[in-house]
C-alpha cells in the first residue's frame, strides 16, 4: 500500500521515468528492434505499408529503423551535452558564491558575457568551423548553455554560506574544498538535477534544430536529420506526413520524458532536504 | 594566552555604521575560564566571532587578538584553517540549521577528528559515540547514525557541545552553550566544562548561575564595553559597577529585581557613560565624559564612582 502510495504521490516522476527506460531500451537495443537497416536503400517513396511502417525515403531508406536508430544519436548527445554543462555550471556557480570577492567577480563576468552572447547563432557558426561530427555538436551546445545554471547555483550556495552550519565548519577549520564539496554540494542536488534534466531537454532541441539546418553530424541518423531530409528533400511539401511527424513526436515524447523527471515536488520531503524549489 | 587588545567592531548597514564592540581589553591566562556575561545584543557574541575569524563581510574591526603571541585578527580564512579545529574550536549557539541536515549525526561529530586528528574513521565514530554519551544523548548507536532532524533543540545543542569539545583544542570558545538546555543538563555542561583542565575557554552566556559555576573570572559586558572585569568569587560577593551590582539583583534567588530602562544598544553614545539613563547613582560627571578604565586590585571597572 505504502508503495502504491508513494507511486501516487510521485506520479509525474514516474511516468517521466517510464518513458524514459523505454526511450532508453530502444536507444540500446535499436539493432534488435529496428526491422531493417536504416542505411539500406530500397524502392524510394513508399507510403506505410506492412513492411516499411512508416514508408521510406528519398533513397528508399526505411523510416522506421530511422528513427529507431535515431534515438541513440539525439539522446546521446543531449545526455552528454546536458552533463557537461551541469558539471562546468554548478562548479562555477559553487566556487563562485562560496568564495565571493574577486573570483567570484571574475566568474560573474565571464558568466554574464555566456548569457549575453545569442545562444543558437554561436552554436552555428561554432559548429561550421570545428570538425564534422557529434563531439564538436556537443561542445558548441554547452560552450554557452551552463551560465544559467552557474548564476541559480551561485545565488543558493551565497543563501547557504550563510547557514550556521557551513559557519560551524569553517571554525573546525576544514578546508574550503572539503566544505564545498561535502557540505554545500547535497544541499543544492536538488536544484542541479532539476536544472539537469532541463539542460538535456534543451540540448535535445538545440540538436534538432542545429541537424534540421543541416548542421548535424553528417552522416548519422538523428531525428534532427530526418527533419532535414524531410525538408530539403520535397517530404513536406508533397505532405509525406509520415515523414515529418514521427522526427517531431519523438522528440516531443523525449523532451517531456525529461521535463517529467525534472518535475517532481521538493517540498514533499522537507525533512530531508534543505532548499526547496 | 588570549590577549584582546583595544578590538573595537563596527558594522556598516547601508550608509549606517554601528559600533558593536569599543575598545575591548580582556587577558586570559592559560587554563583560565572566562564567562562573557551580558545582555542581547550587547556585543558579546560579536567578541565570540571576532575571535574566530568569522565576522560578516560588512564588519570593521581593529584592534588586536593575540593567540599565543601569535596575531589572528585580520588572518584570512585560509590562514585561520591552521589554527581553528586544532589550536581553537568553537561551540555555537544552537539553532535549526547548526547541523547540516544532508548528514549523519556521527560523521559530523567526526569529522573534524578525521581531518586534524588523522585518525580512521572508525576509531573517530568510536570516540565520538563516548563524546555523545558524555552528554547523556542515550542510545549514541542510533544517534550516530540519524540525521539531525530527528534531534530536539535541547539535543541538538549536547550535539553542538559534543562536536565543539571533539578536538579538544587549547582555546574553546563556547557562545551560549547552555541555551535550550534544563537544569540538569547545564549541571552536566558546568561540569564538563570544570574539567577540562587544560583548556582556555571563554564562554558567552546570560546565565549568571552557569556562570558562578564554571568562571574563574567574569567579563560583564554592556552596550559594546567591557565595564567590570574580575574573579569570580569577587563579582559574585561583592560587585562594584551599578549594571553588575543592578543584574544580579535581577536573578531570581536575589528577588528578580528589574533594572529600570532597557539597553539603548549600540547608538552613539556623544563620549558618556553607557549606563548612565539607568544608573542609580549617576552624577553629573557621566554625562560629561565617559569612565575610563578603572584598576581596583585585580579587578578592572568602567566607572567613576566605584564604592570599594
Amino acid at each position: 500500500m505504502k508503495r502504491l502510495q508513494l507511486f501516487r504521490e510521485h506520479r509525474y516522476v514516474w511516468s517521466g521515468v517510464l518513458l524514459l527506460v523505454l526511450i532508453l531500451g530502444i536507444a540500446i537495443l535499436a539493432p534488435y528492434i529496428a526491422p531493417y537497416d536504416p542505411w539500406e536503400m530500397g524502392i524510394p517513396y513508399l507510403r506505410p505499408n506492412s513492411e516499411h511502417w512508416l514508408g521510406t525515403n528519398d533513397i528508399g531508406q526505411d523510416i522506421f529503423s530511422e528513427l529507431i536508430y535515431g534515438t541513440r544519436i539525439s539522446l546521446f548527445i543531449g545526455l552528454s551535452a546536458a552533463f557537461i554543462t551541469t558539471v562546468i555550471g554548478t562548479t562555477i556557480g559553487i566556487v563562485s558564491g562560496y568564495a565571493g570577492g574577486k573570483i567570484d567577480r571574475v566568474l560573474m563576468a565571464i558568466t554574464n558575457l555566456a548569457i549575453v552572447i545569442p545562444n543558437l547563432p554561436l552554436t552555428v557558426v561554432l559548429v561550421a568551423y570545428l570538425k564534422t561530427g557529434i563531439w564538436s555538436i556537443i561542445i558548441a551546445l554547452c560552450i554557452t548553455s551552463w551560465a544559467g545554471t552557474a548564476r541559480l547555483v551561485r545565488a543558493q550556495v551565497m543563501q547557504l554560506k550563510q547557514q550556521p552550519f557551513i559557519k560551524l565548519e569553517q571554525t573546525l577549520g576544514m578546508h574550503s574544498g572539503y566544505i564545498m564539496f561535502i557540505h554545500i554540494f547535497p544541499n543544492i542536488g536538488n536544484i542541479v538535477f532539476t536544472r539537469a534534466t532541463l539542460a538535456v531537454a534543451s540540448a535535445m532541441l538545440s540538436e534538432a534544430s542545429l541537424s534540421f539546418l543541416g548542421l548535424g553530424a553528417v552522416g548519422q541518423k538523428s531525428w534532427g536529420a530526418i527533419l532535414n531530409n524531410a525538408f530539403f528533400r520535397n517530404g513536406v511539401v508533397n505532405h509525406y506526413w509520415w515523414w515529418y511527424y514521427p522526427p517531431i513526436i519523438c522528440i516531443c515524447l523525449c523532451v517531456i520524458a525529461f521535463m517529467l523527471l525534472g518535475s517532481r515536488d521538493t517540498r514533499k520531503n522537507q525533512g530531508q532536504t534543505f532548499i526547496s524549489m | 594566552m588570549l590577549e584582546i587588545v583595544d578590538l573595537s567592531v563596527q558594522f556598516r548597514i547601508h550608509s549606517q555604521v554601528i559600533n558593536a564592540l569599543e575598545h575591548v581589553n580582556l587577558k586570559i591566562k592559560d587554563k583560565e575560564k572566562i564567562a562573557i556575561i551580558g545582555e542581547s545584543g550587547s556585543g558579546k557574541s560579536v567578541l565570540a566571532l571576532a575571535i574566530l575569524g568569522l565576522l560578516p563581510e560588512n564588519a570593521i574591526a581593529t584592534g588586536k587578538i593575540f593567540l599565543d603571541g601569535e596575531e589572528i585578527l585580520g588572518k584570512n580564512q585560509k590562514e585561520m584553517t591552521k589554527v581553528l579545529g586544532t589550536k581553537l574550536s568553537y561551540v555555537p549557539q544552537g539553532s535549526g540549521n547548526s547541523l547540516n541536515p544532508l548528514l549523519k549525526i556521527g560523521y559530523q561529530v567526526s569529522e573534524s577528528l578525521i581531518e586534524h586528528k588523522k585518525i580512521t574513521k572508525k576509531e573517530a565514530f568510536k570516540r565520538s559515540k563516548l563524546l555523545l554519551k558524555r552528554f547523556h544523548l542515550e542510545q549514541e548507536e542510533q544517534l550516530v547514525s540519524s540525521y539531525p532532524h530527528i534531534l530536539s533543540g535541547g539535543m541538538s545543542q549536547r550535539v553542538l557541545l559534543a562536536l565543539g569539545i571533539a578536538p579538544e583544542a587549547q582555546y574553546l570558545i563556547a557562545d551560549e552553550p547552555t541555551k535550550g538546555l534544563d537544569s540538569d543538563c547545564i549541571g552536566l555542561v558546568a561540569e564538563c566544562f570544570r574539567s577540562l583542565d587544560t583548556c582556555t575557554l571563554l564562554c558567552v552566556t546570560h546565565d549568571l548561575n552557569f556562570a558562578e559555576k564554571i568562571a574563574d573570572r567574569i567579563a560583564i559586558v554592556y552596550a559594546g564595553q567591557v565595564i567590570e572585569y574580575g574573579k569570580s568569587e569577587d563579582f559574585f560577593k561583592l560587585p562594584a559597577h551599578p549594571y553588575s551590582k543592578a543584574l544580579l539583583n535581577a536573578v531570581p534567588e536575589r528577588g528578580l529585581i528589574a533594572i529600570d530602562g532597557f539597553s539603548r544598544g549600540h547608538q552613539d553614545y556623544n563620549n558618556r557613560c553607557h549606563f548612565f539613563e539607568r544608573c542609580s547613582v549617576r552624577q553629573n560627571r557621566c554625562e560629561q565624559e565617559e569612565p575610563y578604565d578603572k584598576l581596583e586590585g585585580e579587578r578592572m571597572v568602567k566607572c567613576f564612582y566605584v564604592d570599594s
